[in-house]
């Protein structure tokens, strides 16, 4: 996923929740959610390992 | 008194009668209510002193009776609101009833001086919290205490109180204790009950004492438990964890691995190439377990909570179930492969924090080379442990320079022989509590 489609997210977060977010939690959600993905990139290959 | 006797020896004078109760309570008091930290946030001064006055007619007894104590603001306290460091709960309705841990703790005699600051719900490695402010390190006030429990390290390292309680999800007992130069512990999992304890990720929640000493520890950790332990100084296979626990390690941290080990004369390293994807997922669970606990509060009253902390729990609601899935499929996998060093080790040495305490203006310490939050990664250790679910001391180097801790981990019924160990180093003078001030 690029940068800008975890900005998309966020932006998609917040309307679900029905929240107005400043520009700054807005980058913040976002960024928080570009790291739970590589987080979640880095069980994935950890599961590769295992099972290889 | 409370400042400078350890929680032990004030019960025995108390119960000698060589101090009173009501004594060393008003100390308590009064050092709580001039806190230049921000540790507390409640005090509850005419209660405590009532306690104490109780203790003194000897209507109270036990093993800590007439000691202060102090908890982390998730534990119930009885005709108290718990706010689990939350601007929103200022108007929830008082708990009915202490805590276990509390009730516990209280039976053993022990008087309850107040409540601690934390990060909200307990979401953060550094006590940065909007509404109740910032605890600052009583060892350097410019530099953070670390948190979830950072009121409960810092109210200990400055004398206020001699034990108090936090709560350790990823690290928020063994962060605060490290960055603090305090006794700690991260009870096995189900080891200490939860009932009365504001939940963060109930799969990974535990209650942890800190203290300023180990025995104070042990003792305080007896309570909790409600067993005392035995260890009859039964030898012990120690390693220490290198990979994931190195890569990121500042020169003090890695010299305290060094310093332990040294000690120990041992050289066996212990590795553990998964260490990393653990950590991931007990990263990946919180947010989302976290998340969905507050996702309906979210919905409602998302500009009363800490924006830091907000902006966390809306990413983590937002994670796909299937995400959630596999880490908790992780850590299963990972439980089995950690258990499996216990074949040839009994006791595990990591660094507890990757650096001593940061500077609060910075906010930031350095991942892979680059600044990274504070709040988000001082745990990075601490996390890649808890999701194993067993018993880990937060044990501080006896240094000349900012405290940094050590985890000592492991597994389930060794707690006692572990103690045995912590004793012995402490009284050799290798770990154990400087006094702010009281470097050279």
């Amino acid at each position: 996923m690029e940068p800008e489609d975890f900005d998309r997210l966020s932006e998609g977060a917040a309307a679900f929740l029905g929240l107005s977010l400043s520009a700054d939690s807005q980058a913040a959600v976002s960024a928080t959610l570009r790291l739970l993905h590589q987080h979640a990139a880095i069980i994935e290959d950890a599961f590769k390992d295992a099972e290889a | 008194m409370s400042d400078t006797l350890s929680a032990l020896d004030l019960a025995d004078a108390i119960a000698r009668r060589e101090i009173t109760a009501e004594a060393v309570v008003r100390q308590a008091v009064e050092a709580a209510l001039s806190d230049p930290f921000c540790a507390f946030t409640r005090v509850f001064a005419s209660e405590a002193v009532a306690a104490a006055q109780a203790v003194d007619r000897g209507e109270i007894s036990g093993p800590l009776a007439g000691v202060p104590f102090a908890v982390k603001d998730l534990f119930d306290v009885a005709g108290q609101v718990t706010t689990a460091g939350a601007k929103l709960r200022l108007g929830a309705a008082a708990a009915t009833q202490d805590a276990e841990v509390v009730r516990r703790v209280k039976a053993a005699g022990a008087v309850l001086i107040g409540t601690l600051n934390m990060d909200e719900f307990a979401y953060g490695f550094a006590t940065v919290n909007a509404h109740f402010g910032t605890t600052l390190n009583p060892h350097d006030p410019s530099r953070l205490a670390g948190g979830s429990s950072g009121g409960s390290a810092a109210a200990v390292a400055a004398g206020f109180v001699p034990l108090s309680l936090g709560s350790d999800t990823n690290g928020s007992v063994r962060v605060p204790a490290s960055l603090c130069g305090v006794w700690g512990m991260r009870p096995a999992q189900g080891a200490v009950p939860l009932s009365g304890v504001f939940p963060f990720v109930e799969a990974l929640d535990t209650v942890g004492p800190f203290a300023r000493s180990s025995r104070d520890l042990r003792r305080l950790y007896e309570v909790l438990a409600g067993e005392a332990l035995t260890g009859d100084n039964q030898p012990l296979r120690v390693a220490r964890l290198d990979g994931f626990f190195a890569r990121n390690a500042a020169p003090e941290a890695v010299s305290a691995v060094d310093t332990l080990m040294a000690h120990l004369g041992g050289s066996a390293v212990a590795d553990l190439p998964q260490a990393e994807a653990g950590r991931s997922a007990g990263f990946v669970m919180t947010a989302a377990l976290g998340g969905a606990l507050h996702l309906d509060t979210l919905r409602g009253r998302a500009q009363d909570y800490d924006p830091a902390v907000r902006d966390r729990l809306i990413a983590g609601a937002m994670l796909p179930a299937a995400v959630l899935d596999k880490a908790l499929r992780y850590r299963d996998h990972y439980r089995k492969i950690f258990y499996q060093l216990f074949d040839q080790f009994d006791v595990l040495i990591t660094p507890a924090t990757p650096c001593s305490a940061p500077l609060i203006e910075a906010g930031t310490i350095l991942i892979d080379g680059k600044p990274a939050p504070a709040r988000a990664h001082l745990g990075i250790y601490a996390q890649a442990i808890s999701l194993t679910g067993v018993p880990v001391i937060a044990a501080p180097l006896k240094t000349e320079g900012l405290p940094i801790g050590l985890q000592i981990i492991t597994r389930p019924g060794l707690e006692g022989a572990l103690f045995d160990l912590m004793h012995r180093l402490e009284d050799a003078g290798v770990l154990g509590f400087t006094p702010p001030g009281g470097r050279a």
